[in-house]
C-alpha cells in the first residue's frame, strides 16, 4: 500500500501562512510608515530622514506624510532654535521661519517670516497665519527638542512651499528663551532635498550680496552718506561765512 | 552670561548713554532758547535758564563721546561684518548715525569757537539750535531703526509709514542727485567765502575813507559770523 501524498491540505497551509505573513508584514510596514509622534521626543528611526549640522551640533529630522511635513529639531542648548528655508536673500530676507523655545514646561513655537535680511516678524503680525498644525517639545539641562507638523504648501503668502528638489535651509539657535536674541556663530546654511533626503552644507549665508564694482548698493549708499555729511557741514560753513549786514555805528 | 551676549551689552549701554545725554542736551537747548525771550519769571526758571547752557554743552560733549563709543561697539560687537554691509536696515541706521554725529559734532565745535556769548547773537543762536534739533531728530530715527533691528516696533512707525517712508528699504540717492547736492553746497560755501572777502575789502575801503574824511570817528562794524 502506497502512502498517497495529500497536496491539497499542504497548499491550504501554505496559503494560510502566506496570508499571515502578508498581514503581519503589512502591519509592520504600516507601523514603519506611520507619521512621527509629536511628543517632544525624537526616537531612533522615528523620522524618514535626518541631517546633523556638525559645526553647531543641531539635528534636523523630517518625514513627509501626505500633504504634511513633520519636523524634529534638537540643539545642544536651552534657548530658542529655528529652521528656515528658501530666502530670496540677501541673508535670510524672504525666508519662511519656524522658531521656538521652551520656558518651564511650556512650548512657544511661532511661524515667522524674514521681512528683511536680518529681521523677522511673526506671520500673524504681518497679516498672515500661524501654520503650525501641531507641536510639542521638551528640554533638559543640555538640550532642547521641538517637534511640529505643517502642510507642505500652506497657501500663506508669508510661507514657502516645500517641493521636490534642493532647498536652502538655515538652522540656528541661541541660549535665550525669546524670539530675538542674536544667534551669533550658532547658525549654518545647508541645502536639503526634503523629498529625496539629501543634504549638503552651503556655508554661513545663503546669498551674500556682491560688494564689487559699484553694482551692489554699497557705492550709492556711501555716496549718499558722504553727500549728507558734506551738505550738513557745507551749509553750516556757508551760514557762518555769509557776511552779516553791517550796522554802521553812529556817534563819536 | 554667554560671552557674546556680554559683548552686545556694551553696545546697549553706550547706546542708552548717548540717547540720554543728547536728549538732555536738546532739552537744555530748548530751555535756553526759550529763556532768551522769557526773561522774567520765577527764580527757579531763571536758574534753570542759567544752568541750561552749560548743561547742554556738557551733555552734548558726553553724548557725542558715548555716540562714538556706541558706533565702535555697534560695528564690533553686534552683527557680523557681512550682515552690516548687506542689511538695508543696518545700512540705513549707519547712515543716519553719521548724520547725527555730524550735527552734534558741529554743535560742539560752534559752541567751543564762539563760547557762551553766542546766545547774544541771534544768527549763532539759531544755528546752534538748528544743529541740536537736527542731531536730536536724526537720533530719534537711529533709535527707531535700532528698535526694528532688535525685533521690536517703533513709535515712529506710524508717522514714517504715513509719510510713505519704508524703513526696510535701503535709502540711496541717485548719482546725479548726489553730484547736484555736492555741487550746490560747494557753490554756496565758495560763494559765501567770496562774498565775505569782498565785503571785508569794501569795509576796509570804507574804513579808510571814513578815516580820511573824519579822523578819529568810529569805523564801521566788521563782518562777523
Amino acid at each position: 500500500m502506497t502512502r498517497t501524498f495529500r497536496l491539497v491540505p499542504h497548499v491550504s497551509v501554505w496559503v494560510l501562512l502566506a496570508v499571515l505573513v502578508l498581514v503581519a508584514g503589512g502591519w509592520v510596514g504600516a507601523a514603519a510608515a506611520a507619521p512621527p509622534a509629536i511628543d517632544g521626543r525624537i526616537t531612533e528611526g522615528e523620522y524618514a530622514s535626518h541631517y546633523q549640522a556638525r559645526r553647531i551640533g543641531m539635528e534636523v529630522h523630517w518625514t513627509i506624510e501626505g500633504d504634511s511635513i513633520y519636523f524634529g529639531l534638537k540643539v545642544p542648548a536651552t534657548g530658542w532654535l529655528a529652521i528656515g528655508w528658501d530666502p530670496s536673500g540677501p541673508i535670510m530676507e524672504g525666508e519662511d521661519i519656524l522658531i521656538g523655545y521652551i520656558r518651564g514646561k511650556e512650548l512657544f513655537l511661532q511661524d515667522y517670516f524674514a521681512n528683511s535680511s536680518v529681521t523677522h516678524a511673526n506671520d500673524v503680525s504681518l497679516g498672515g497665519r500661524d501654520d503650525v498644525l501641531e507641536a510639542s517639545g521638551s528640554e533638559d539641562r543640555q538640550s532642547t527638542t521641538i517637534e511640529f507638523r505643517r502642510r507642505l504648501d500652506t497657501g500663506d503668502r508669508f510661507d514657502r512651499p516645500i517641493t521636490p528638489g534642493p532647498h536652502t535651509v538655515q538652522l540656528a539657535y541661541a541660549p535665550s528663551d525669546d524670539f530675538v536674541t542674536y544667534h551669533g556663530e550658532k547658525r549654518t546654511v545647508v541645502k536639503i532635498d526634503f523629498f529625496a533626503g539629501g543634504a549638503q552644507e552651503a556655508g554661513l549665508f545663503a546669498r551674500p550680496r556682491s560688494l564689487d564694482g559699484g553694482r551692489g548698493p554699497l557705492v550709492p549708499w556711501l555716496l549718499t552718506v558722504a553727500a549728507g555729511v558734506v551738505t550738513i557741514v557745507g551749509l553750516t560753513a556757508a551760514y557762518l561765512l555769509w557776511p552779516r549786514r553791517a550796522r554802521v555805528r553812529h556817534g563819536g | 552670561m554667554p560671552a557674546e551676549t556680554g559683548r552686545i551689552a556694551w553696545h546697549v549701554i553706550t547706546a542708552e548713554l548717548h540717547t540720554g545725554m543728547l536728549t538732555l542736551a536738546f532739552a537744555s537747548l530748548v530751555i535756553r532758547l526759550v529763556g532768551v525771550w522769557a526773561t522774567s519769571g520765577t527764580p527757579v526758571w531763571r536758574g534753570l535758564v542759567r544752568l541750561a547752557e552749560p548743561t547742554a554743552v556738557l551733555a552734548a560733549i558726553g553724548g557725542l563721546l558715548a555716540l562714538i563709543a556706541s558706533i565702535v561697539t555697534g560695528l564690533l560687537y553686534t552683527w557680523p561684518v557681512e550682515v552690516l554691509l548687506t542689511s538695508s536696515v543696518v545700512l540705513n541706521k549707519i547712515a543716519i548715525t553719521a548724520f547725527a554725529t555730524t550735527f552734534w559734532m558741529l554743535f560742539v565745535v560752534v559752541r567751543l569757537i564762539y563760547g557762551g556769548r553766542l546766545w547774544d547773537r541771534p544768527r549763532l543762536r539759531w544755528l546752534s539750535f538748528a544743529l541740536g534739533a537736527g542731531g536730536f531728530v536724526s537720533l530719534m530715527l537711529v533709535g527707531s531703526t535700532g528698535g526694528h533691528l532688535a525685533g521690536k516696533r517703533s513709535m515712529l512707525d506710524g508717522v514714517l509709514h504715513y509719510l510713505g517712508v519704508n524703513t526696510h528699504l535701503l535709502f540711496t540717492l541717485s548719482r546725479s542727485a548726489v553730484y547736484l547736492a555736492l555741487s550746490a553746497v560747494a557753490l554756496l560755501a565758495v560763494g559765501a567765502a567770496v562774498r565775505r572777502a569782498v565785503w571785508s575789502r569794501n569795509l576796509e575801503h570804507s574804513r579808510e575813507a571814513a578815516a580820511q574824511v573824519a579822523p578819529g570817528s568810529s569805523p564801521p562794524q566788521t563782518p562777523s559770523g
